[in-house]
Parts: structure tokens; C-alpha cells; sequence
């Protein structure tokens, strides 16, 4: 481990965030809130910190490995998480926030998970809203990502962060060069955002709105600039525009790339996450509108289709917008719901869950379990796209499967020990471990209920979702530590 | 540039190290095997993908159709032969290397044309190794050795050792004893780390130097960093294959050469095929043998057989039986390192790094008339034209001292009307000079290019 170059590169990244602090200082220059003595202050605060973790070592020109990589990407996760709770505790629209409900909040956006310890959302500074907005765009395509796209200085070592960063079961690149994914990655991302921010304002929203939810659509993260999220609009446009760039923001973004490149969107027909991704949604939807209409939720049948489809994508994709209050839909309709985004967006994306091509390929081996059982001499592989597996892969997607059952068993009875009921312990575990946000119970609109110790559980719950287990239980690990 | 390798072997992999050194370079590698891509995937910033090299599906997903070089060095020659057609009729690519190993096809040059088989460029390590090999026994005492301007100046690279009127003194005390010698020191090695030399640079025993020098005056500078050393006169050649009969047949008319080969009916065709040359049926590693055939008055043993322990062993084995030196053939990077511990092994001959310096060499060939790699591609030795005159040239017309030339690049010498110019500090750069050039950071080149090129 070389301590000096995790710093080093820890500094230098900070360094570069403390410009998002600069954009809600404008945005407060408009509406005049007089809010963004908040914002300077944790702009030089960061830059400082940064500073100061970057100039001991700043002539240090080692290279760094695997293990200092996923050191980097954990440690800058809750560096940058920590100073983005700066302007929350700064600031004096927001009362009795404590650090533990910032920190919540910060690193909920940052992971775009989308649960929120605040109320009174309406009441708020544009600018702190707006600043919420950006943390789960930052955080949406990933922050190293970012980092790698805008800074060629991390050289290298770039590779081993991206790496501990992104996630997938392969790691198939769109082109040689890191930095030119990473640009791709982060042009595609933008595209998408401004087209979202566009059909948002041409729906009928606000410019500020507008462009604040197409940044936490686009992020798969959930934040609202209104108490009654989506659902404060009540437009049915707004709601399809919604819907639309979730769905694809939840695909695969090599996908877009390809398809862009060849002006052509034949290779997501042919491409068996996306298909299983579409089916999973449909299935989903048909389901949850059957049991709404039985139980006559809604007086009009279009009502019940709106709302189930909306709130379908929303959960599964690991939004977390919400449209209705579905926590309050009869039957098992909500539970089903979360469980569903267990499943979550397709790798590659900037959804959260376990990703649709990991429970693919287990569907497919279980599959070929019972072929064998049957026919105990038959040869069978299992496939995708046409090329069968080799056991590393399936063992590797097992092995993740299971430490992401083992990671949910854990915070879950940590949350009941803490004295959260099973519903909501169990719906606050998916919700944040799947980067989702609303759950059920006492945290179906607002985490700001809970306890601090709770509150703590649940942001590191948010990390391991986001950096999808490995990356941050491998550091619990002693022969992580071990020279 | 835009360069796609097939063949994740050790040339392949080595050649992506390299070529990522320069940033403006896009590698995209293939093989079929997954696990030889992993590791380069992880410690490279480059493309991989798994597939069969010389297959268009693979090619297409492997982005061909925008690349500017192909580079086959997969393991078989029809192989590479077929996939430089591929990317030559299917995607039109530019450039395409091939290494090619099977003389059979090297007889007949007239098929590598781009209605048969479109190779702009054939590497055939043997040739390169036995040309190595031969430059090493004409110079003795040096490690490495390249021509410039056909031989006329050469670039050598030495080890400097203890008790030599050099060590441990200025490097300007060296034109002070041969005065008559035209020779620079480009660059100096000290642990595997260039360091600035200049003329009070002080050598210390064990520096690798290199020096730019007239090919006649080689052996007199070579003189002031080792004990003296007679030009090989008896040599011992172990293994008979290709390598050892070329080098063999390339040495046999001024040297005494002897040859051992353990299998019976090659060690005839050598016979045959040799004139002046001793053939000795038997193992190289049989003591009684080498003692019969008097290695204790041997000037130069190689060991050239296919296996890298027999030439390891054998060098050891000659060494201690009194052979003055040897030179072991060694393809793993693992016993080579191994084996430049031991004193016994004087030189090791790597055959992936001379391929992969050969097709570096050609690749970086542009406006530059010849490239050599050095120091396993991080630093180069190069020759450019200076073309245009004081209007259109940066360079025309000013001092040496006063090119602004980025740092760790040192003009060696100039070749001005087929004179050997060395690089004094106060001599003025003309049209169409050669300049010959040594940069310890390859990475630089495009600052050199910039600056020796002619603004139109």
C-alpha cells in the first residue's frame, strides 16, 4: 500500500470537485436567495482539504496498483461524500440537520440513490435544491469516470480506479484509449440530459426544474425539487418524458455508443441483457397492472395503466421517482415492487441494483442445471449473445450474488437491532442498497426519522451498492492490508 | 496512430508495452487465448479483444476498419499471411507488418506483393538475430552495436569496467587519451537510469555508455572501457539450427569455427552445407568434448540451440572450462535476467527484443531515415534529414548548443557529404546534414519531428 499516492490522488480529484461547488453560487446570483455565502465557503473548504491532502506528496511519481485503486475510489467516495455535506450544514434554510442526516444526504445523491432526510423540499433555496440535483448527476455515470475523462494526468493509474469504479461482468472497452471511453461514456451521458432537460421544459416545467430532474433522471438517482416529486406536476407528458429517458438510462451505455457509431439500432435487438431488461419491465408492469385493477385502485382504467407503467420503470430501473404514493398500493404490490429492483438497470448504466445480466446468467445456469438433471449426458453451456461463458464468469457473478446476500443480511438485522420494524428495515436495506431511495413502512417518503447510528448504516449500505460490493468489502479483508 | 497487434505472444504483448509509451497511439490487441489478454488489459491502457486473428468477424470487432497499421505476429506464418490479406482486400488498411519465420516463403520475395500477399513489411527474427550476433563478434567488447549511414558510423553500446584507464575519471580525459578518434558519448547508463553526461561527468565501473564513434575506431574506444580484447579468432557455436548455420556460414571464411549438433542427420546436412566450418556430432553440454576441442583457448563461445536452459547451462559450462567468452541465446525475460547475474554468461541475445526493436524500428520510420530502439524501447537512437533552407528550417543555420531540443535529447553526430561532423557544441546545422540523434525518452520524438521538420 503507498498511502502517499492515495493522498496524492485523493488531493488532486477534490481539488477538481471544489468547481461543483461553483455552479449553485450562480445559480443563487438569479434567483438572489442570498444562500451562496454557503457554497463559497465549502468551495475553498475543499479546495483546501484537497490541497492539503495533495501537496505533501505532490512530487510523487509512483505508479499505483490494484490495491491502491480501490483504495483511492473508496476513500475519494466518502472524502467527496463528507465535503458534499458542507453546504447542507452551512447553510441556514435547513433546520435541525445533523451531520449524520448531511452526510446521509450527500452521499444519497452522490450514490444517486434518491432517499432524502429532508422536507419542506418546496421551501428550500433554489441553490441548495439545485445542488442536490447535481450531486446525482455527478455521481450518475460515476466519478472517477469523470475524473478519468477530464484529467489525462491520472495516466496509468486511471485504469486501476476506473476499474474499482465501474461496473460489469466484463470489461470490454468501446475504444483502446481509457480516456476516450470515458469521454464517450460522458458525452452520451450529456446528450441524454439535455434532450431529457428539453422534453422536461417543453412538457411545461420550469427551466430550473426542468433541467434539475433531467439531471436526477438521466443519474437513475431520484432527487426532486418538490415534496411530491413527479407526481407534484401531474402531467401526463412530463410523466412519459420521465419514463422514456429512465428506460434509457437503465440500458447499457456501450449500447448507445454502438448504436450512435453505426447509426443503426440493430445490436440492442441483439443483445440479450437488453432484451431480458425490456422483458423483465413488461412483465413487471402486466403484473402490478392486474392487481391494481382487481383491487380498483384507480376509478379509470387509463389512470391505472399510467400510474402502473410509471412506477414500474421508476422502481425497477432504481429511480425512485414517484408518481403516487405506491407504498400505500394494496397487496403485495409494493414489496413486489422492491424486490424487483433487486434486479435494477442493465450493467453499465447509471442504474443501481444487481444489474439485469448477472441474474441472466444465473437464471441461465439454474436452466442448465434442470437440462442435466434430466438428460444427466448432455453437454450444456451457458450463453450469452451467441458465446458461451467460461466458468470463471459464472463463478465470479455467483460469488457476487452472494456477497451481495450476505451484505443485505447484514445491515438488515443491524437496522432491527437499531429498532427499525421489518418492513421498513427490510425496504430501507433494498432501497439503499439498490441505490433505489423510497422505501416502505417509516422510510417510504422520508429517511429523516431514523436515527443517527441508522442513518450511518445506511449510507455505507448506499456505497456498497453503488460500488457494487467487491470494491468496498475487499478493504474489510486482511490480506487487503497485507504487504 | 491507430495499430491493431494479432497475437498476444511475447512480441505481441512487448510490442503494446512500447507502443503505449507514445500517447498518441491507439492499441487494440487479439488473441485467442483470454488469459494472455488479462494481464495486459489490466496494466495497459489498450483494447483487447479474444478471438481468432486472422477471422473478419474478429477483425471487424476488433475495429479494423479504422486502423492505420496491422501488426501479425501470431504464431504461425500462414496465419499472419492470411490476416494481413484480410486487412488488406476486406478493410484497406495501410500498413501491414507480418513476421514471417519460414525461409521457404523468404526465398520467393515476389509473392509478397499486394496482389498475393499484401506485407509492406516482413520481419524474419533470425535474420535480425544472426545479423545481431555477427555485429557482436566483429566488435568485441561491445554489447550492442548499430549502423548509421551503412555502416559508416556506428552507435555501440559498452559496460564500463574497473581498472580501465576510463573508470572512475571525467569523460572529457577520454579525448585526452585518443586524440586522433572521432567519438561522442550520447548517453550514459547508470542502474538501468540514462543520466545526463557531459564532459565532466565522471564514468563509474558497471555505467552502460553509449557512443556514436567511426566504424574503424570502434575497437580503440572499446579499449578505454574493458581490458583489452583480440578479435575473436576461435569460436564455438553450439546448436545447429538455423541461427547457428547462418552465423556459421556468415563467420566461417575469416574465423575459426566449430559447431556442435546433437542430431545426427542435421549435423551432416551441416557438413554439407558448411566449407571452413568443424562439425562435431555430440551434446554441447558433454565436457570431454569441449575439452578435446580445446575451449580453453576458445576466444567466443555461443550457445544457440533452441532451449534456453541448454544455452544458459552450456554458457556456464563453457565459461568454467576456460571459454574467455560467451553468448547465450535466451528467449524468456526470466532466464535472461538470471542469467545477466551471472558472470558467466557474458551477453544475452533476447530474439523477442530484437523483433520487437525491428518492428519499432520500421514503425517509427518517418521523415527519420533509421530508427534503433534501445534500452528495451524507451529510449532511440535516430538519423534525420535536415530538409529546406533558413527561411522554411528551424534548424538551418543555428549552433547546436543553441537547438532548442527537449531535454534528454543529445545531438551525437552529423554526417554533412558522407564526412562523420561530431557534435561539438558550436557547430552549425546545414541543409541536407544527416543528424544523428540519441533520446533517452522516447516520448519526445514528436518534439524532435517538430522541430526538424520544414514549414512549407
Amino acid at each position: 500500500m503507498q498511502l502517499s499516492v492515495v493522498s496524492k490522488t485523493i488531493g488532486l480529484l477534490l481539488m477538481v470537485f471544489s468547481l461543483t461547488q461553483i455552479p449553485p453560487i450562480l445559480i443563487d446570483f438569479i434567483y438572489s436567495e442570498g444562500e451562496y455565502l454557503s457554497f463559497v465557503i465549502s468551495f475553498v473548504l475543499t479546495l483546501i482539504g484537497g490541497f492539503a491532502l495533495w501537496r505533501p506528496y505532490r512530487n510523487i511519481k509512483k505508479d499505483f496498483h490494484l490495491r491502491d485503486g480501490v483504495l483511492i475510489v473508496v476513500c475519494f467516495w466518502l472524502v467527496l461524500s463528507l465535503f458534499g455535506t458542507l453546504p447542507f450544514l452551512l447553510t441556514e434554510s435547513i433546520n435541525d440537520l445533523t451531520f449524520s442526516g448531511a452526510f446521509f444526504e450527500s452521499m444519497s445523491g452522490l450514490t444517486t440513490t434518491g432517499s432524502t432526510v429532508l422536507s419542506q423540499l418546496d421551501e428550500l433555496p433554489k441553490s441548495i435544491l439545485y445542488y442536490r440535483q447535481q450531486l446525482q448527476w455527478l455521481g450518475g455515470m460515476g466519478i472517477i469516470v469523470l475524473a478519468v475523462a477530464i484529467l489525462p494526468l491520472l495516466g496509468v493509474g486511471g485504469m486501476e480506479l476506473y476499474h474499482a469504479e465501474s461496473s460489469g461482468i466484463s470489461k470490454d472497452r468501446m475504444t483502446p484509449k481509457l480516456r476516450h471511453t470515458a469521454i464517450a461514456l460522458w458525452k452520451i451521458y450529456v446528450s441524454l440530459t439535455a434532450l431529457c432537460a428539453i422534453g422536461y421544459f417543453l412538457s411545461g416545467m420550469t427551466l430550473f426544474d426542468a433541467v434539475g430532474h433531467s439531471f436526477s433522471t438521466v443519474a437513475i438517482g431520484g432527487f426532486s425539487t418538490h415534496d411530491g416529486s413527479i407526481g407534484y406536476f401531474n402531467s401526463l407528458s412530463i410523466e412519459v418524458i420521465a419514463m422514456f429517458f429512465m428506460f434509457l438510462a437503465g440500458i447499457n451505455f456501450s449500447l448507445h455508443f454502438v448504436a450512435w457509431n453505426n447509426r443503426s439500432l440493430m445490436n440492442y435487438l441483439k443483445d440479450s441483457e437488453f432484451k431480458t431488461y425490456a422483458l423483465i419491465l413488461v412483465i413487471t408492469a402486466i403484473v402490478v397492472l392486474i392487481f391494481l385493477s382487481i383491487n380498483a385502485e384507480y376509478d379509470s382504467s387509463s389512470e391505472t395503466i399510467r400510474h402502473s407503467l410509471f412506477q414500474t420503470i421508476s422502481i425497477a430501473t432504481t429511480t425512485g421517482f414517484v408518481s403516487q404514493k405506491f407504498s400505500g398500493w394494496p397487496a403485495a404490490i409494493p414489496v413486489f415492487l422492491i424486490m424487483v429492483s433487486f434486479v435494477g438497470a442493465c450493467v453499465g448504466s447509471t442504474g443501481g441494483g444487481i444489474k439485469v445480466v448477472r441474474i441472466l446468467v444465473m437464471f441461465r445456469l439454474g436452466m442448465k442445471e434442470i437440462k442435466k438433471f434430466i438428460r444427466p449426458s448432455a453437454q450444456v453451456s451457458v450463453k450469452l449473445n451467441q458465446t458461451s461463458l467460461t466458468d470463471k464468469t459464472i463463478i465470479s457473478v455467483l460469488g457476487f450474488f452472494s456477497l451481495y446476500a450476505i451484505s443485505f443480511v447484514i445491515i438488515l438485522m443491524l437496522l432491527m437491532f437499531i429498532g427499525l420494524d421489518q418492513v421498513s428495515a427490510y425496504s430501507a436495506t433494498a432501497a439503499t442498497m439498490n441505490n433505489l431511495g423510497p422505501g416502505l413502512g417509516q422510510v417510504a417518503e422520508n429517511y429523516g426519522a431514523l436515527s443517527d447510528s441508522a442513518k450511518w448504516v445506511l449510507s455505507f449500505s448506499m456505497l456498497i451498492g453503488r460500488l457494487e460490493v467487491l470494491t468496498i468489502i475487499a478493504l474489510f479483508h486482511k490480506a487487503f492490508w497485507r504487504n | 496512430m491507430k495499430i491493431l497487434i494479432l497475437g498476444a505472444g511475447q512480441v505481441g504483448s512487448t510490442l503494446a508495452k512500447y507502443l503505449c509509451l507514445d500517447d498518441d497511439n491507439d492499441i487494440t490487441i487479439v488473441d485467442q487465448v483470454e488469459d494472455k489478454l488479462t494481464p495486459l488489459q489490466r496494466h495497459l491502457d489498450i483494447k483487447t479483444v479474444v478471438g481468432y486473428g486472422a477471422y473478419p468477424s474478429v477483425l471487424e470487432k476488433a475495429g479494423i476498419k479504422t486502423m492505420d497499421m496491422v501488426i501479425a505476429v501470431m504464431g504461425s506464418d500462414e496465419r499472419n499471411m492470411v490476416a494481413c490479406r484480410m486487412a488488406h482486400t476486406l478493410y484497406h488498411v495501410d500498413k501491414k507488418i507480418a513476421r514471417i519465420r519460414t525461409t521457404e516463403y523468404l526465398l520467393r520475395p515476389e509473392i509478397f506483393t499486394n496482389e498475393a500477399l499484401p506485407i509492406d513489411f516482413l520481419i524474419t527474427p533470425e535474420i535480425l538475430i544472426t545479423d545481431y550476433i555477427k555485429g557482436l563478434v566483429e566488435e568485441p567488447g561491445a554489447s550492442q552495436v548499430f549502423d548509421f549511414e551503412n555502416g559508416l558510423v556506428q552507435l555501440v553500446e559498452t559496460r564500463a569496467y574497473i581498472g580501465t584507464p576510463i573508470v572512475n575519471r571525467p569523460v572529457k580525459e577520454l579525448h585526452e587519451h585518443i586524440p586522433d578518434v572521432k567519438m561522442r558519448i550520447v548517453s550514459l547508463y547508470r542502474n538501468d537510469r540514462a543520466i545526463l553526461a557531459n564532459s565532466d561527468t565522471v564514468v563509474r565501473e558497471g555505467d552502460h555508455v553509449y557512443f556514436l564513434a567511426k566504424k574503424d575506431h570502434i575497437s580503440r574506444v572499446l579499449k578505454e572501457f574493458r581490458r583489452v580484447e583480440n578479435t575473436y579468432q576461435k569460436i564455438f557455436i553450439a546448436g545447429g539450427g538455423n541461427i547457428g548455420l547462418n552465423v556459421a556460414k556468415l563467420l566461417e571464411d575469416t574465423h575459426n569455427i566449430r559447431i556442435i549438433e546433437l542430431d545426427v542427420d542435421r549435423a551432416i546436412a551441416l557438413a554439407e552445407e558448411l566449407n571452413h566450418t568443424l562439425v562435431l556430432q555430440g551434446n554441447a553440454s558433454d565436457e570431454d568434448l569441449l575439452l578435446e576441442e580445446g575451449i580453453e583457448n576458445t576466444d567466443l563461445f555461443l550457445a544457440l540451440t533452441d532451449s534456453d536452459e541448454v544455452n544458459v547451462i552450456v554458457s556456464i559450462l563453457a565459461k568454467r572450462l576456460g571459454a574467455h567468452k560467451t553468448i547465450a541465446l535466451v528467449k524468456r525475460d526470466v532466464y535472461a535476467s538470471l542469467a545477466e547475474q551471472s558472470d558467466d554468461v557474458d551477453i544475452i541475445v533476447s530474439p523477442d527484443q530484437i523483433t520487437v526493436d525491428g518492428i519499432l524500428s520500421h514503425i517509427r520510420k518517418g521523415d527519420t531515415m533509421k530508427v534503433h530502439s534501445l534500452q528495451h524501447g524507451e529510449a532511440e537512437a535516430i538519423e534525420v534529414v535536415v530538409h529546406g533552407d533558413k527561411n522554411t528550417s528551424k534548424v538551418v543555420g543555428s549552433m547546436i548548443k543553441d537547438l532548442p531540443l527537449p531535454e534528454g535529447v543529445v545531438v551525437g553526430a552529423i554526417v554533412r557529404d558522407n564526412e562523420l561532423l561530431m557534435g561539438s557544441k558550436k557547430l552549425v546545422i546545414e541543409q541536407g546534414d544527416h543528424v544523428l540523434m540519441m533520446l533517452t525518452d522516447v516520448g519526445k520524438i514528436h518534439q524532435v519531428e517538430a522541430l526538424f521538420s520544414e514549414n512549407e
